[in-house]
């Protein structure tokens, strides 16, 4: 989907104000954009031709045994090795602290040669303990999924496709947890890549590995299905490419987004100042057809979807009757007067109008018909984290500064019931976060300091003793617990989406909300929560295969028709 | 064996986490061992070293004096200089900003095994854009000089050891023992005055600096005395106060051949590339125990902990 416009001019000043976007619920709502990692690493592989193939395959019968891919770049070679297993339906928790999983698995630069491979067998199964080599980028872990893995090899063994009806539900075949990279274990820093690195972009690595996971699913149900029956067929071109990779993600990235604010900020701003430009066109007649085609394929993306979105998130069918009521609006919209444009009435309508999810659709589509707003921003969205305290700043500016900036925090009452009942920790088992219960569970000094609004209420309590002209220098002297609070504040003053608006101490916080909005960042199309903390989810779905890649792939790939049943399926 | 960087710094800061330090401080202490192991190659093993003394540390434990608005005396006798420098950068670095120089006069405890961490303090306060000057005395090894430019894309530092304390850290040790709150004139002034004639420098900022840098790797008479500890200088040199160039004086300072080493920021560029590339070599035993007693910042495993990790989740 491309297009020759030039790029609109927007006012900085109309941005989206922080105090709606930041609030928790309205992050919960984003959905994934071209501006997300899996979006921009797609297309570039589409753009330069990746060349992927499988340079091993060493299965028995059940699936058991060592796979190597190899991915050509126009001028680098990276692999992917892994050791796959088959560990059984009980043991597929997702939790980190699992001993067991169906796969290991670590991409490289370079080749995986026997050695490294024999030499990271040993390694990827210790979590905390384990290392990895300065060439390795990504460790990862995955499970088949215990109902779509087995469905699939059972048909194609049976010599038929699966049902996609069934498929559709969960939208991939097996399904990872955790990806780790930049230095983790002993990986590859972000920051040593060289400036012409393919994957010098935030969560390419990851994203490459969670489309590579996708691609070794498919393979190796065709593996266990060809060794189970000489009759089994291989899984349909069609049906790979509506499926994606599942991905489970829990209360962790409530501590990564609290801990990384210069990177949600660069993120989200990337994203608002893209929809402040497509807010500017007003569109041709053409793109008002392409947006009316982008938004039947996703009216009916989410009719197809069956997942279960409990209480947690708008349905799917409520989402599809949103876009199928913007679509009904537009005629009346393109006749409306007034100073706005056409997409900047659409906008506004739907912000009056629907559901914030499906608002959040509408943007994202709003930048698929117009990718020339995404120009430049693909660039902003790797920023230092670098942080220092500012010691000559005044207690009076910093006070300021608080006043200005944290209201939302100044706000939180931490006297009410339950505004304080939970703690964060991490476990000694495998890292795994968890929380706790302030009160009625042990280990409460091993807390971490998620609780920036309870920081800022202290901190600015405790300046209200000195005198305004005395400097941060001596108020830190006294005051060093305030260190880490100040030197947030003073870092991401300015930068007006650091800061999700929430209090995670609160009985009634939802941590889903924190997971959904990176994950949308990421690039998820699908997500389905199991529970308050847990969101499973669907990446990829819809994009390039090997041989796509190969043959020139579109670069859209949004909302995948789902394929239609043929003679050669049996009907179930 | 390698760690990321990344590592060294995750490592050291949850070691001073466990230690009972509040985040920013251990998040500033891990800083200074980062730069050690940079710098010195020897920031992992320091602290490895220092590990069963670290329940003891307590950014808590240090107290101020002000000698006059922009001199400080800070006690730190029962501490090591790691403990002490973060908060001494950014009190010469506060008041350098606003009256153009900062000094910080700090007692750590005798037998500091953290001296090699001190440089740090040179460097974060030339990071900030100053010009800075770390005199030590005491700890192990012998005192030591540090000085520090502002620079891109790193500082600009370089170093001298000596057999005995400075001039300078002994004139400055002096001026922050005796109080100037009611003196008239600069302390600065007051302990790098030598009386002599100046022709090398045209304008009074650039003499006084001279001298103190001068006065900085002379080693002092042996009638001085200087507590263990080290003494902070940091200057702004763009600040109203000062007259003529102070980074020239600087730079002509390090071309003259007093400093036993000057790291500059291309071989600085080249080792921070080096580390990222291929990690920091350190001897397994020495990771183990880093890595155990960092570990003490998780909880232990609990009865019932299998059944969920809040939230309901696999519940």
């Amino acid at each position: 989907m491309t297009t020759n416009r030039e790029t609109e001019r927007y006012d900085p000043n109309r941005l989206r104000d922080p105090a709606e976007l930041m609030q928790p619920q309205r992050l919960a709502s984003l959905k994934q954009t071209r501006l997300s990692f899996t979006r921009l690493l797609m297309e570039k592989m589409i753009d330069e031709e990746w060349d992927v193939r499988p340079t091993r395959m060493e299965l028995d019968d059940r699936g058991v045994g060592r796979v190597v891919y190899t991915i050509e770049t126009p001028d680098r070679l990276f692999s992917f090795g892994i050791f796959s297993h088959a560990s059984g339906d009980n043991a597929n928790t997702d939790r980190i602290i699992a001993e067991d999983w169906d796969m290991w698995g670590f991409l490289c630069e370079g080749r995986a040669t026997p050695d490294l491979m024999d030499a990271q067998y040993e390694q990827l199964p210790h979590v905390r303990e384990g290392r990895a080599t300065s060439d390795i980028l990504i460790w990862t872990r995955a499970n088949r999924s215990s109902r779509f893995f087995g469905h699939v090899v059972d048909a194609l063994a049976e010599g038929h496709q699966p049902d996609i009806d069934f498929c559709a539900r969960g939208g991939y075949l097996m399904r990872s947890s955790g990806y780790y990279g930049n230095g983790l274990n002993g990986t590859k820093e972000f920051a040593s890549m060289d400036g012409d690195h393919p994957l010098k972009k935030p969560y390419f690595a990851q994203m490459l590995t969670v489309w590579l996971l996708r691609i070794f699913s498919y393979d190796l149900a065709d593996h266990v299905a060809g060794a189970r029956s000489d009759d089994a067929v291989t899984l349909d071109h069609e049906i790979k490419r509506y499926l994606g990779t599942g991905n489970s993600s829990g209360i962790g990235i409530v501590h990564y987004l609290v801990n990384h604010p210069q990177l949600l900020h660069s993120w989200l701003r990337a994203r608002e100042v893209a929809l402040a430009r497509a807010k500017t066109i007003d569109p041709t007649p053409e793109e008002v057809e392409r947006f009316r085609a982008v938004l039947d394929s996703a009216e009916q993306w989410f009719t197809d979807d069956e997942c279960d979105t409990k209480e947690y998130f708008l349905s799917k069918d409520e989402i599809a009757a949103g876009l199928e009521r913007a679509e009904r609006r537009m005629d009346e919209l393109r006749n409306g007067h007034g100073g706005s444009t056409l997409w900047g009435r659409l906008c506004e309508w739907a912000g009056d109008e629907l559901p914030a999810e499906t608002q959040e659709l509408v943007h994202s589509l709003l930048l698929d018909v117009h990718p020339e707003v995404c120009s430049g921003l693909e660039e902003s969205l790797t920023v230092s984290e670098r942080s220092d305290v500012v010691p000559e700043m005044t207690i009076g500016t910093l006070a300021s500064a608080i006043d200005s900036d944290y209201q939302w925090a100044l706000a939180v009452d931490f006297d009410a019931p339950g505004a304080e009942r939970y703690f964060w920790y991490r476990s000694i088992d495998s890292e795994e976060p968890r929380l706790g219960i302030r009160g009625e569970h042990d280990y409460e000094e091993y807390g971490f300091p998620v609780d920036i609004a309870r920081q800022v209420q202290r901190l600015r309590a405790d300046l209200a003793a000195w005198d305004d002209t005395d400097t941060v220098a001596a108020f830190l002297f006294e005051h060093p617990d305030h260190r880490h609070i100040v030197e947030r504040i003073q870092t991401v003053h300015g930068l007006r989406y650091a800061e999700i608006r929430a209090n995670p101490l609160d009985a009634d916080f939802v941590p889903l909300s924190f997971i959904s909005c990176l994950k949308a960042v990421w690039g998820i199309q699908k997500a389905h929560p199991k529970s308050q903390g847990w969101v499973r989810g669907t990446f990829y779905q819809g994009a390039p295969l090997p041989e796509d890649l190969r043959n020139g792939a579109e670069s859209y790939w949004l909302y995948p028709s789902k394929p239609q049943r043929t003679a050669q399926w049996r009907k179930q | 064996m390698r760690l990321a960087v990344r590592e060294v710094l995750d490592l050291a800061e949850r070691c001073f986490s466990a230690a009972g330090f509040p985040p920013g401080p251990a998040r500033a202490a891990a800083k200074a061992v980062w730069w050690t192991e940079l710098y010195r190659g020897s920031g992992v093993t320091t602290l490895h070293d220092r590990l069963s003394a670290l329940p003891a540390w307590d950014p808590d434990a240090l107290t101020r004096t002000d000698r006059s608005e922009f001199v400080w005396a800070v006690d730190g006798s029962t501490q090591p200089g790691l403990v002490s420098s973060a908060p001494a950068v950014d009190l010469a670095c506060a008041a350098a900003a606003r009256h153009g120089v900062g000094i910080v006069h700090t007692r750590t405890a005798p037998g500091d095994e953290t001296v090699p961490t001190l440089g740090h303090a040179a460097y974060a306060a030339a990071e900030r854009g100053l010009l800075s000057t770390v005199l030590a005395t005491g700890g192990v090894g012998t005192p030591r000089t540090v000085i520090g430019r502002p620079d891109d894309p790193h500082p600009v530092l370089a170093e001298r050891e000596l057999d005995a304390p400075s001039a300078g850290h002994a004139a400055l040790a002096a001026v922050a023992r005796a109080g100037a709150n009611d003196r008239q004139d600069n302390p600065l002034t007051q302990a790098v005055f030598t009386g002599g004639p100046e022709t090398e420098y045209g304008t009074a900022g650039e003499r006084l600096l001279g001298r103190l840098l001068h006065r900085s790797v002379a080693p002092s008479g042996s009638d001085s005395r200087v507590d263990p500890g080290f003494t902070l200088v940091c200057l702004d040199p763009d600040h109203s106060r000062h007259s003529g160039d102070l980074r020239r004086v600087v730079d002509r300072f390090l071309d003259g051949g007093e400093l036993t080493r000057t790291f500059r920021p291309e071989e600085i560029s080249d080792r921070v590339a080096t580390a990222l590339a291929e990690g920091v070599a350190v001897k397994e035993s020495v990771w183990r125990d880093v890595f155990e007693r960092s570990s003490a910042v998780l909880a232990p495993e609990f009865e019932g902990s299998y059944r969920g990790a809040g939230f309901n989740i696999n519940e």
